[in-house]
């Protein structure tokens, strides 16, 4: 079998007969338990800010609101600005599940479809180190809607702001379903460089991602 | 193939590639953004030395004790509720994608980057089995209608014009009902969206790379900046990982290394916009996500090499900086190496991969300066290793006899100072006197290779050695 | 370190070192004057010098091009002739780093020589290196004058770190204004059996040197190793560029005068 074919030749190679012994094996699980990050840069600005910034870099949009409350309405705005039809799907979570959207919105729970043109998700982390967006798949939060439409909104609440990559490989390892089956990092919109080697936006993925930066009730310079 | 007949062909192609005004256009604007996009990059990183340690020392730990790490991530794809394929060749892996491909009843299939699968030439494999391919990276798109090889593993239409495009999308995108020319970027990549988004839906398995494999987790990570490796994973009822088995690191720790190092060596961004961890098929209750999870690890000759003195080679992460910094592939593109790996990590693969005589040229064409070592975010020390394969064919005797021949005798005359003395300095005199008017020579009988394209400037006469005795015995 | 040394500028210093020179092929055959520009400066810097009759080519055409057989006995006899020296210097980074970096792999299955190798490797500097950082070399003459661009070659630059030194020693030259050339990190597609191997793609890596060259504006041209001067100076020659190309060694020596490199010997510009 080529799996038994392929280990021997590693093993022979290594110049090694059997698997790894006891000792050596422990030593390695020893590695692999002691979790600590290696190398991070290191960098001392506001990380709600950094987010902001390095975000705004990616060639995204950031909009600060103070509530869930606002959500709806700053979801309105953003789909009049940019002369979208009244219709979006979302994830089917707090806080974008159950919102007030009136009668002019259509919002539907369900994977996104080639024809969506914007999609409502909610974040599970955001890095401020490189302005990227954690979004976690499960049932209420289906993969598609990261990569279908053309505009990808994001509620991104303050709180899970963190520093480094690996703050999220922490925070998701308390998770039931860990590993998730899609992890999502996020790092600004869909965008292609293969012709003449100069950026396109909107290749196959959102043209944009819009935040909303979702506070603690407090405002911010965002 | 011969070596005569494989060198004529790198010799051919290489010398098409430096008439190719169009290619050269297209190479100059590459090189200058990918060089200035990384030195920037790394400039902003302080820490850029101790990631390149920790990335090296992760990949060496990994590496020698690869069969337990491969076990462990194919236990996790497992528990996940995926299956894993061990392919110990070329063959074995597109016999295996296709059968997977067979039983979904798989008419179309969408394809995310993946030069694993260009290296097992699977594409043949698919079309012989009546399966229809949609490459989805832009790029490797525009190489499957002009149906040519990538030129550069993460560019691979790097060396095509903007207008060459517009002529390949016009040609090939009638059949979707589009008409007109797409003449600017914009236009282009908005028609390459509409007709590819088509392939998403309807295709019926998706084909991706992994830039990495985490056994922790038993997940594939995928790097894009298109977002099509994920339409690609996401939307088909089967997705199939293709991988070689060196891709494997232990934590997800550890992959945050890599990915601090992959995307600025290869374009200069801090991350490319979309990197996502894959983990099996959808889970009870997901609404969307493929119904069947496959990964394909492919062996040939992997883990072989990992015995032999070119087992640093297995630490490449295929970013493409020492692409981007080569003086020569800079000249004369990718396809003049005759395969899907290009330049200096090329030039060591190919050879390995496909022979040591057919490849004669690769480790050949390179002036040993040294900048692909330097950039490389692993450190594989390329210009030693294409020097070992160099000491391999000569072993061989693969290197031409006229070349050895001429080396030897230079090399036996070095080591006689007495002879060697009296031959250089009488050659030197009567090339001085040759080239005394001009103070160059425009042709050497035995330097045709030199005189081709540059002088040879005269030498002074007389040589050192003997100035330097004849001073000595002055001054006595 | 430098206070091992001094030169004849500063303070006398009796039991001077001694030094062997190794002069290296191309410098031996193609242009003597680059040696004996070299040995004024290392006297200069108030060095013994010394050159074994003994030597001849470091034995890196053959290593380059995989030949380790021929390679051996070559480096053996480089070992030998140098063995009682204090410090080797070579007026070429890519021959300095043949010795430093790549003998001791040669033998490194053979202890004897291994050890050897290494010695050896310890002692052997490049010029510029071991004027800049060692000896302390100051410059007793103005020297050239005029603006001039400087080469960095490759294995200097990549083996050895060969970038500031020859920089250092330019800027005691008053009269000379150093500009920097583009890419000048960049090869110029010398590479030994490379460039007469695939001369069409090293005529246009040099080519590109050559344009690099002519966006300074510099009339001179230097660099550190005579490999790449001669394919660069060949270059111009053949397209009819009249920038003029020296060792740098030429230049600090004084010897700024003489016919560049691939001039008519009556130069007459
Ligand atoms: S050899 Fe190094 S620089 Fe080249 S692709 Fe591999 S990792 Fe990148």
């Amino acid at each position: 079998m080529s799996r038994e074919r392929i280990l021997a030749e590693i093993r022979r190679s290594l110049k090694r007969r059997e698997a790894l012994d006891e000792n050596v094996r422990r030593g390695i699980e020893a590695r692999n338990a002691d979790i600590h990050p290696h190398v991070q840069p290191a960098y001392d600005e506001d990380l709600v800010e950094r987010l902001v910034r390095k975000h705004r870099d990616l060639h995204g949009s950031v909009e600060p609101i103070d509530t869930a409350l606002h959500i709806v309405n700053a979801v309105i705005a953003y789909l009049r600005d940019n002369d979208l039809p009244q219709r979006l799907v979302a994830a089917d979570r707090a806080p974008v599940k159950d919102l007030p959207w009136g009668d002019g919105v259509t919002c539907e729970h369900r994977p996104a479809r080639g024809d969506d043109a914007v999609a409502l998700s909610v974040a599970d982390a955001a890095i401020a180190e490189t302005g990227t967006i954690v979004v976690v798949s499960s049932p209420d939060s289906p993969m598609t809607h990261n990569y279908l439409p053309e505009h990808h909104i994001v509620v991104v609440p303050v709180s899970v702001v963190v520093r480094w990559q690996e703050d999220v490989w922490r925070i998701l390892r308390k998770r039931p379903d860990f590993p998730p089956r899609g992890i999502a990092m996020i790092s600004g919109p869909s965008k292609t460089a293969d012709v003449e080697q100069t950026i396109e936006y909107g290749a196959h993925g959102p043209r944009n991602v819009h935040l909303l930066l979702l506070g603690d009730g407090q405002a911010r310079g965002a | 193939m011969t070596v005569a007949q494989s060198s004529k062909a790198f010799k051919v192609r290489s010398r098409r590639a430096l008439l190719d005004n169009d290619l050269r256009e297209a190479l100059g604007r590459a090189r200058g953004g990918f060089v200035e996009q990384r030195r920037a990059a790394f400039e902003a990183l302080p820490e850029f030395e101790a990631l390149r340690d920790a990335a090296n020392e992760i990949r060496e730990h990994t590496l020698s004790h690869l069969d337990y790490y491969l076990e462990r991530y194919a236990a996790n794809v497992e528990i996940n509720g995926g299956t894993v394929h061990w392919a110990s060749t070329a063959e074995d892996m597109n016999r295996i994608v296709v059968d997977i491909c067979r039983r979904a009843g798989a008419k179309l299939v969408t394809k995310g980057k993946s030069m694993v699968s260009e290296e097992t030439d699977l594409h043949h494999a698919l079309k012989a089995a009546g399966i229809e391919r949609m490459e989805t990276d832009l790029g490797e798109y525009i190489i499957q209608l002009a149906d040519e090889p990538p030129s550069h593993i993460i560019a691979p239409a790097v060396h095509k014009t903007r207008a060459q495009i517009t002529e390949l999308f016009h040609a090939n995108h009638a059949r979707f009902g589009i008409e007109g020319r797409a003449e600017d970027r914009t236009a282009i990549v908005a028609e390459a969206r509409r007709v590819l988004r088509e392939a998403f839906l309807s295709a019926d398995v998706g084909i991706t790379g992994a830039n990495f494999l985490i056994a922790e987790t038993g997940s594939n990570i995928i790097v894009t900046n298109e977002g099509n490796g994920d339409l690609t994973s996401c939307l088909p009822k089967v997705h199939i990982v293709t991988a070689g088995i060196e891709k494997v690191i232990p934590t997800l720790e550890d992959l945050s290394v890599f990915l601090r190092l992959l995307g600025r060596s290869a374009t200069g961004q801090e991350m490319s916009a979309y990197s996502t961890l894959y983990s099996g098929p959808a889970r009870p209750g997901d609404s969307d996500g493929p119904a069947e999870y496959h990964v394909v690890l492919l062996d040939n000759g992997r883990s072989t090499m990992l015995g032999n003195e070119f087992h640093e080679m297995l630490r490449c992460i295929r970013c493409g900086a020492c692409l981007n910094h080569c003086p020569v592939y800079s000249h004369i593109g990718g396809h003049a190496y005759g395969w899907v790996y290009s330049g200096p990590m090329g030039s060591v693969l190919t050879p390995l991969f496909k022979g040591l005589e057919e490849s004669y040229d690769l480790p050949n064409a390179c002036t040993l300066n040294g900048r692909c070592q330097e950039v490389c975010p692993m450190r594989i020390p390329l210009p030693s290793l294409l020097r070992r394969l160099r000491q391999r064919q000569v072993e061989a005797k693969i290197t031409p006899a006229r070349q050895r021949l001429a080396l030897s005798m230079w090399s036996r005359l070095a080591a006689r100072p007495r002879v060697y003395r009296f031959v250089t300095n009488l050659s030197m005199r009567s090339m001085a006197w040759l080239g005394r008017r001009r103070g160059a020579l425009r042709y050497l009988p035995a330097g045709r290779g030199w005189t081709r394209g540059r002088d040879m400037p005269a030498p002074e006469g007389a040589t050192f050695m003997t100035r330097w005795r004849r001073r000595g015995e002055q001054d006595t | 370190m430098p206070a091992m040394f001094a030169s004849r500028n500063s303070v006398t210093w009796d039991e001077r070192l001694k030094t062997g020179f190794f002069v290296t092929c191309l410098v031996d055959l193609m242009r003597p004057s680059v040696g004996f520009a070299a040995v004024d400066l290392l006297e200069d810097a108030g060095c013994d010098v010394s050159v074994p009759e003994r030597q001849t080519c470091c034995g890196q055409p053959a290593f380059n091009s995989g030949d380790v057989a021929s390679t051996l006995p070559i480096a053996r006899q480089v070992i030998e002739a140098f063995a009682d020296y204090d410090y080797v210097v070579v007026p070429s980074g890519s021959c300095a780093g043949m010795i430093r970096t790549h003998y001791p792999e040669l033998f490194e299955n053979d202890f004897t020589w291994r050890r050897r190798a290494l010695d050896l490797a310890e002692r052997t500097y490049e010029l510029t290196t071991f004027l800049a950082d060692l000896a302390g070399w100051r410059a007793d003459a103005p020297g050239g004058s005029g603006k001039v661009t400087y080469h960095d070659s490759c294995s200097g630059l990549r083996e050895l770190g060969v970038r500031e030194q020859p920089r250092r020693l330019l800027a005691q030259l008053e009269n000379v204004e150093l500009v920097e050339l583009p890419d000048s990190n960049v090869c110029c597609g010398f590479g030994g059996t490379f460039c007469v191997k695939y001369p069409d793609i090293s005529t246009r890596m040099v080519d590109d040197k050559v344009d690099c060259v002519a966006d300074t504006g510099a009339p001179v041209l230097l660099g550190g190793d005579l490999g790449c001067l001669l394919n660069i100076a060949g270059r111009m020659r053949r397209k009819g560029v009249k920038t003029r190309v020296y060792h740098v060694a030429e230049w600090l020596a004084g010897h700024h005068d003489r016919p560049g490199i691939g001039d008519p010997a009556d130069d007459d510009r």
